[in-house]
């Protein structure tokens, strides 16, 4: 992210390289390089800007500083006024602000006093601008789930920690709850919602379960161990969190009235379309939830509708004659 | 001479000689002492106004990475005259260290109410991991546009920390294309949002299937539904108006008089009131909302509590329960409880009751086995 090389990416990546470095024991490169997503050569260009200049300038600051490199350990003396970090600017402040106001916070602080005490400290010590005042935050990120009982931070001190967890799940279409025991492996925000992706204890499996369903979680004794070849990634597809191991392939038509709509999604989601000659679309989807797919055709009303397999018609038929009574 | 001196070299230079002073430095002594400067000035190659400005200007970018350096006016000849001069005290500019409490000392003398020191900022163990959890989370928001900042606000407040305690959570944010195209436009608008500066952009309007320019001054960045929408006041509609950042192309900040505020955020304008809500849930059917009361079935009636779909009005035995829901747009809150497959029913007012029925009607039609054929 500073890996620039303009005069600000490069003061930016001093601002950081030098008080570090001037520490008793120095800083590795290889650590510099990632704490500031850089890498070791730029970090060296970086350093040659201030050694280049010492056998002409007249008498300046570079003079004094002494720069080793034993190895990968670099090392400053006499870095003067750069032995510290500085404190954290307008924006930075801002970030915190919003960090703590725990929008999407996975670790929250009690109350919503003690967060605001917390930022007006830091603040008036640490940083600069005004954001302490809730009502000033320009920017905000919607935490989708209210999660007034925590559930999200219990699963993901969980994840954390490597601990079994019990869960109520209220699965989609299911006619009562579900008690399950977890592993929980990653915890993954796609399409606005969060996930659990884990091992299922119950069911002996890998699955994927929708944080908003888990109506209740607290850990339990033991730990676990997360496999090797476990990749969460491989869970996400065109911003959505499912299991493929089982998934079928649904053709849903969307009217012309919508289409604008489901063509913009599609294309951010990558998936292709087929467009018809009314004006309206057809998508493939894979599918490895039938309740997922039926409710997003319903959520359309009849502005969608599944073309195939037919037991999925039959589905939403059912459903649709239920629900009109 | 050897080769030009970079303006990275000019701006430590002036940072280190300015740290070292306890007293004001007069401009003079500023350019004598920064070469960039002098060396102008000897040469000849820059007027003593060139050099001025240069200076005022590495003052003003100094300023926004977090380094302040201070105008001050002073008396000289015993009070007689006065005079101007920099500053930059290190307590002003350099990170206090962040001393760590542990949980039990944090409670017998909160942080809070420890005298203030310019040294040392005591942090309770909690209160670290939070800021420093949070701060990961927002930088690994997708298309987040302060993302630079978020990372170096972390690395300063972890400076001083054990990395133990810096352990990344296992999350993963699902990143999509809108939102990764979206990066560059996002980061134009943080900066006139935080500037204040009025913006101009084309936007592709899905309700009306046009695309026109508008020209609106920014109050918020919103973050929900995976989507980034921009919240402005809309010049041309005289009134607040939501934006999805994804339809928005060709932003242009107003380029006049940077760094004064084209306009102000008004006082009563909380962006969370927008939070929460559709862009097509802005605004409301004629007649303000309509309280709905909605059956869940269990378990979904539980589901709907833990979400805070709505207030509980009853309860019944086998769980289910009836909820006050309070509908600002019909017919987004049809297609809504069609998608509960039938686990939510609508009980009252009968008109919206019976618009639902209407509606469940139309899709079963859609498939009936006779019609549902011709493909």
């Amino acid at each position: 992210m500073t890996d620039g090389i303009t005069a600000e990416a490069r003061l930016e990546r001093l601002l950081h390289i030098l008080p570090a470095a001037s520490r008793k024991d120095g800083v590795l490169i290889s650590e510099l390089a990632e704490a500031l997503g850089t890498s070791p050569h730029r970090i060296e260009e970086d350093l040659r800007e201030i050694t280049n200049r010492i056998f002409y300038h007249p008498g300046g600051w570079p003079d004094d500083v002494s720069i080793l490199l034993e190895g990968d350990r670099l090392r400053v003396f006499h870095a003067r006024g750069f032995e510290r970090p500085v404190r954290l600017n307008a924006r930075e402040t801002l970030c915190l602000a919003l960090a703590l106001r725990g929008a999407q916070a996975a670790v929250r602080v009690g109350s919503g006093e003690a967060r605001t005490e917390l930022l007006r400290r830091a603040e008036s010590h640490l940083g600069a601008g005004g954001w302490s005042g809730d009502e000033t935050a320009p920017i905000h990120a919607q935490d989708h789930a209210p999660d007034a009982t925590g559930i999200r931070e219990t699963l993901l001190a969980a994840a954390r920690h490597r601990r079994p967890c019990a869960m109520v799940y209220a699965k989609s279409g299911a006619e009562d709850l579900d008690a399950r025991v977890v592993h929980p492996y990653a915890l993954v925000l796609a399409g606005g919602d969060w996930y659990v992706v884990g091992w299922c204890a119950v069911k002996e499996g890998m699955r994927v379960f929708r944080l908003d369903r888990v109506l209740e979680a607290a850990e339990t004794d033991g730990s676990f161990s997360v496999p090797d070849d476990f990749d969460a990634g491989a869970y996400v597809s065109a911003a959505q969190v499912y299991h493929a191991a089982d998934d079928v392939e649904v053709r849903v038509r969307y009217s012309p009235r919508i289409a604008r709509w489901v063509r913009e999604r599609a294309a951010a989601g990558m998936v292709g379309w087929e467009e018809e000659s009314d004006g309206g679309v057809v998508i493939r989807h894979r599918v490895a939830d039938p309740h997922w797919v039926v409710g997003h055709a319903l959520h359309y009303g009849p502005d969608a509708e599944i073309l195939e397999p037919e037991e999925f018609r039959a589905m939403v038929r059912e459903v649709a004659e239920g629900m009109a009574g | 001479m050897a080769d030009k001196i970079t303006k990275l070299q000019r701006w430590l230079d002036l940072v280190s000689f300015l740290a070292a002073r306890r007293f004001p430095v007069a401009l003079e002594d500023v350019w004598a002492a920064i070469p960039a400067y002098s060396e102008g000035l000897e040469g000849g190659a820059k007027d003593p106004e060139t050099v001025r400005r240069m200076f005022e200007r590495d003052k003003d970018e100094l300023r926004q990475t977090g380094i302040p350096i201070e105008t001050v006016t002073f008396d000289i000849n015993q009070g007689s005259e006065q005079s101007h001069g920099y500053r930059l005290a290190t307590r002003d500019f350099h990170l206090p260290y962040l001393r760590l409490v542990r949980a039990a000392e944090a409670e017998a003398a909160p942080p809070s109410r420890r005298p203030a020191s310019h040294a040392d900022f005591v942090i309770a163990e909690a209160e670290a991991g939070a800021a420093l959890s949070g701060l990961r989370e927002v930088a690994a928001l997708p298309g987040f546009p302060l993302r630079r900042e978020a990372r170096a606000a972390f690395r300063k407040l972890a400076f001083d920390l054990d990395p133990d305690l810096l352990t990344p959570a296992p999350v993963i944010y699902a990143e999509d294309a809108e939102t990764e195209a979206a990066a560059d436009t996002l980061r134009l608008l943080s900066d006139a949002l935080l500037a204040r500066k009025r913006v101009t952009f084309r936007y592709r309007s899905m309700t009306r299937d046009d695309e026109g320019t508008r020209t609106v001054r920014p109050y918020g960045l919103l973050f929900q539904h995976g989507r980034w929408y921009l919240v402005a006041w809309a010049e041309d509609r005289d009134d607040v108006r939501m934006f999805r950042v994804g339809r928005i192309s060709e932003v242009a900040a107003n380029p006049k008089t940077p760094g004064t505020p084209d306009y102000q955020v008004p006082a009563d304008f909380d962006l969370r009131d927008y939070s929460g809500r559709k862009a097509w849930e802005l605004g409301e059917d004629n007649g303000g909302p309509v309280q709905a009361l909605v059956w869940f079935r269990f378990p979904r009636s539980v589901w709907a509590e833990r979400n805070g779909h709505g207030e509980r009005v009853t309860e019944d035995e086998d769980g289910s329960q009836v909820r006050r829901i309070a509908v600002h747009r019909q017919e987004p809150f049809l297609r809504w409880m069609l998608s509960l497959e039938g686990d939510a029913r609508i009980e009252d007012p009968p008109e919206l009751r019976d618009a639902f029925r209407e509606l469940a009607t139309a899709v079963a039609r859609r498939y009936a086995p006779s019609e549902g054929g011709d493909r």
